[in-house]
């Protein structure tokens, strides 16, 4: 009795530390921001949303903003899921090495690949120039700006989603129900919308989730290249810098309800289809196009998507040996040379925003594992209502867009907080991490109750007959076999967090500055070539994160 | 060792999943709970592994009162019905991870995985990885792993379901025979009444958490107490007294008002004889092979009789003939 008691005592502290983890940093925040949009001047009413809506521009700014990310969602729904069918259907040379390279997008972090594209397509981009050196044009043959620059960025850095979850899809496709279709007389496109449709829906509609919410909130892309082009990410950003912490506050609210409202109407079809996973299946058998000409467009067009994609990877690498002031005299650069590494290394102020950085991914995957683990643990294996609350709370921050979230931290940590003992964490270093932890907490949380539900419960029962306490169980039986799936996760959480841009720029102080900023800092101030080393030593560090989850995770292959 | 359930019940929520179980398992005996599913039997060999606490009642293993045991204490063997081997460790690791844990020598463990992986033949894949086994050489490696730590009791949780027919009689055997030899109580689970009676000393019938019947499989399958066990052990028919009465038997069998008569009980001639007197019609035939099913009329109620094939009856007794039944005297 004396230890059921204590453990009694030990569930109780735990939900404890939850809950006041949970409510404070997500919850009250969040009600916090939603109270300070009914500020005004003249007291707590609706004037500054009248004040707003009553603008055509502000309009403007929200229709741009919920265009953009249905534009994301069809772009990279139609690339993403196009190339997960061709390379799960079609014999393909170096399937492998190709399927790497498609997937290549998720470890180069988006605020780079914008700095990077700017480098190539912008005004005075590589590619730019070449062509219109080649062409003889007196002008440039495009402006890699507005609408079109963001979408193409947005693609580019998002199809990834689409791709890989259909392509997994895919892979439980029963290929005997394709025959007994096609033996039943369906036609190839009446078993497309009868078989495949349905059974890849769930993955387009999860990936639709996720490229909305990132392609409304997506910052990096408009500041960079959007030009004339605004949306409520900017707008956010402009108002906080100004201080109008009220106008910025509104603004966060009508970005939560689009992602908010978005994510439920989804969710809600995704609940009238969900289907049984079958165990046994019959993998796909892969087929040769055989018409010539059909083969010959596919492959120009695969041809030229891999070479899209790589592109701007070597270019980085390249860019990153090139001496900046030889970056300014001529459009292609003919000084190459270590020094920017050289000035990396060498100099501590320049270094320190990839140590801040590094250290502040470990601390956000750290704590987020010791969040996560726990509260996954219990929902699989009790589904009770306080477990599902801290569940609801914790996949909250899935529907908030990421500036929303560092807008909610700034206006409940800008004072002192009770949730934290009464400080104030705004400037500090740990309110970064803060923000990392709690976009990373859905993620962390759904790759968790995947490893959990997927592990079998007889084999502690197993091991406790065999003589084995729950803790040696945990640690000999439990443990090896769900961590491959949680480590995959946590590689991932840590390449999101590295290179994360949108959230930094809010919330980045002098002990915290990270790559990101130092990044954009340093392409402001023309020196290219440093910028290109700060993101050529990111994705080194992400390849090997990604290298870690393609061992461990088998599904991706 | 005897293991005894008294009294045991046991509530998922509100819903009584057990009711009132009291099963006395003899030292050395192969005692198997037999029921469809659903009907509580895995529930029961969570309870005594003590995977769960029954809510009502006490277990008791020889003269000990093991509720309040968590399983790690109770030294009693499982083979679960997915065989739950350790995905990541090879044969001889799962066997000797119980091994370990009684902190035996490093010698001795290596005897004692070696005894027990060659008792099951499985010696020579001990360095294989589980994926790489069959079903049934799992099902081999579960058993070593469970008898390896010498367990007091030994449960086995459907350990055939997974195993084609062919395989599944010849493990069938394997595991009596172990039995036997290691001499160790055992409770079997299964729902199939072919498994239950051909290898058990003591059969328990389980239904909706209830204990119908209790006996040997000989009286189980010979003296059914109700309808429902008369037809889940096997075909039955069942006969009231009356409709005894009309056939022209006299018989009385005092205090029952239903008579199960197994179809291979009753005779059939072609002929009528004073032994074969009561007139029936074949209605339909099922050829098995080594057994051929019959259906009769008999005073308008339908009647299942089986032979053997002898070759001959294949012949004459065909669909619409009018045959002689003689009924069994008791």
């Amino acid at each position: 009795m004396k230890k059921n008691s204590f453990s009694a005592i030990l569930k109780i502290c735990c939900y404890f530390v939850l809950f006041w983890v949970l409510i404070g940093v997500i919850v009250v925040p969040m009600l916090n921001t939603i109270g300070l949009s009914f500020h005004t001047e003249s007291g707590v009413d609706i004037q500054n949303y009248v004040d707003y809506f009553s603008l055509e521009n502000n309009l403007n700014v929200i229709k741009n903003t919920l265009f953009l990310g249905v534009l994301t969602i069809i772009l990279c729904g139609i690339v993403g899921t196009t190339l997960a069918f061709y390379m799960s259907f079609i014999k393909v040379k170096n399937q492998k090495f190709i399927h790497m390279i498609l997937l290549s997008p998720m470890m180069v972090p988006g605020v780079i690949i914008v700095i990077a594209f700017i480098q190539l397509y912008g005004e005075s981009g590589l590619v730019t120039k070449s062509i219109q050196l080649i062409l003889g044009l007196k002008n440039i043959p495009f402006h890699f700006n507005g609408l079109g620059g963001i979408m193409f960025v947005h693609t580019y850095t998002q199809y990834v989603y689409f791709y890989l979850n259909v392509y997994i899809a895919l892979k439980y496709v029963d290929y005997s129900t394709i025959d007994a279709a096609r033996g039943l007389g369906a036609s190839r496109w009446k078993i497309f919308t009868s078989i495949l449709f349905p059974e890849v829906l769930p993955a387009l509609l999860s990936s639709a989730i996720i490229t909305f919410i990132s392609g409304i909130s997506s910052f990096s892309a408009p500041n960079l290249i959007g030009g004339r082009y605004r949306v409520l990410s900017t707008q956010i950003m402009i108002a906080k810098a100004n201080n109008y912490m009220n106008i910025a506050s509104m603004q966060v609210v009508i970005l939560m309800i689009m992602g908010i409202s978005v994510m439920y109407l989804i969710r809600y079809y995704e609940s009238k289809c969900a289907q049984e996973s079958m165990i046994r299946v019959v993998p796909i058998s892969k087929q040769k196009i055989e018409m010539p000409l059909l083969r010959w467009i596919v492959n120009i067009i695969i041809g030229a998507t891999i070479i899209l994609i790589i592109v701007p990877i070597i270019a980085i690498f390249l860019l990153s040996f090139v001496k900046s002031s030889s970056m300014m005299m001529d459009i292609f650069p003919k000084e190459f040379g270590l020094l920017n590494y050289k000035k990396l290394f060498s100099k501590r102020r320049v270094f320190k925003p990839f140590l801040n950085s590094i250290n502040m991914s470990i601390i956000t995957v750290v704590v987020g594992l010791c969040i996560s683990i726990p509260t996954a643990y219990l929902t699989t294996k009790r589904k009770n209502k306080i477990n599902r609350i801290a569940e609801l709370l914790i996949m909250l921050p899935l529907a908030m867009p990421v500036s929303t979230i560092a807008i909610n931290l700034i206006n409940a940590f800008n004072v002192k907080n009770i949730f934290i003992l009464n400080h104030i964490l705004i400037g500090t270093y740990w309110i970064l991490p803060i923000a990392y932890i709690i976009t990373s907490l859905p993620l962390f949380m759904r790759t968790n109750i995947i490893a959990f539900e997927s592990f079998n419960t007889s084999l502690e029962h197993a091991s406790r007959s065999l003589g084995a306490g729950p803790l040696y169980t945990f640690k000999r039986i439990t443990a090896p076999i769900i961590s491959p799936a949680i480590i995959s996760g946590s590689a991932l959480v840590f390449i999101k967090t590295i290179g994360e841009y949108t959230m930094s720029a809010l919330l980045y102080g002098v002990y915290n500055r990270t790559i990101s900023i130092a990044m954009v800092n340093a392409m402001q101030e023309y020196d290219i070539g440093l910028s290109m080393s700060y993101g050529v030593l990111t994705i080194l560090i992400c390849f090997l994160a990604m290298t870690l989850i393609l061992k461990l995770d088998k599904e991706i292959l | 060792m005897k293991v005894i359930l008294k009294d045991i019940e046991h509530k998922f929520g509100d819903n009584l999943v057990l009711k009132n179980i009291n099963l006395e398992i003899r030292d050395g005996e192969l005692y198997t709970l037999l029921g469809p599913s659903g009907c509580g039997k895995t529930t029961i060999l969570k309870i005594i592994a003590g995977f769960l606490k029954p809510t009502n009642g006490r277990i008791f293993l020889g003269e000990q009162d093991i509720t309040d045991l968590p399983p790690e204490k109770r030294n009693i063997g499982t083979v679960f019905q997915n065989y739950a081997l350790f995905p990541h460790m090879s044969v001889e690791e799962n066997v000797l991870y119980g091994l370990k844990l009684k902190k035996l020598s490093r010698k001795l463990m290596d005897e004692k995985a070696k005894e027990y992986l060659d008792l099951v033949s499985m010696y020579e894949y001990r360095k294989r990885k589980i994926p790489e086994l069959s079903g049934g050489q799992q099902q081999r490696v579960a058993l070593a792993r469970s008898l390896a730590i010498e367990p007091k009791v030994l449960l086995l949780d459907e350990p055939m379901s997974n195993l084609d027919a062919a395989l599944r009689d010849k493990t069938r055997e394997e595991i009596h025979i172990l039995q036997q030899k290691l001499k160790i109580t055992t409770l079997f689970i299964t729902h199939d009444q072919k498994e239950a009676l051909s290898i058990s000393d003591t059969v328990a019938v389980l239904r909706n958490g209830e204990c119908l019947q209790i006996g040997t499989p000989r009286e189980i399958y010979m003296r059914p107490t109700n309808q429902f066990l008369a037809n889940f052990i096997g075909e039955s028919n069942v006969f009231t007294q009356s409709e005894i009465n009309t056939f022209g038997i006299n018989q009385n069998i005092s205090g029952r008002e239903e008579i199960f008569i197994r179809p291979e009980m009753i005779k059939m001639n072609v002929k009528k004889s004073d032994i074969f007197s009561i007139q029936g019609e074949i209605r339909n035939t099922i050829f098995n092979g080594s057994t051929i099913e019959y259906d009769l009329i008999v005073f308008n109620k339908l009647v299942k009789v089986l032979e053997l094939n002898t070759g001959e009856n294949l012949e004459k007794k065909q669909p619409n003939c009018i045959v002689y039944l003689s009924f069994p005297k008791n």
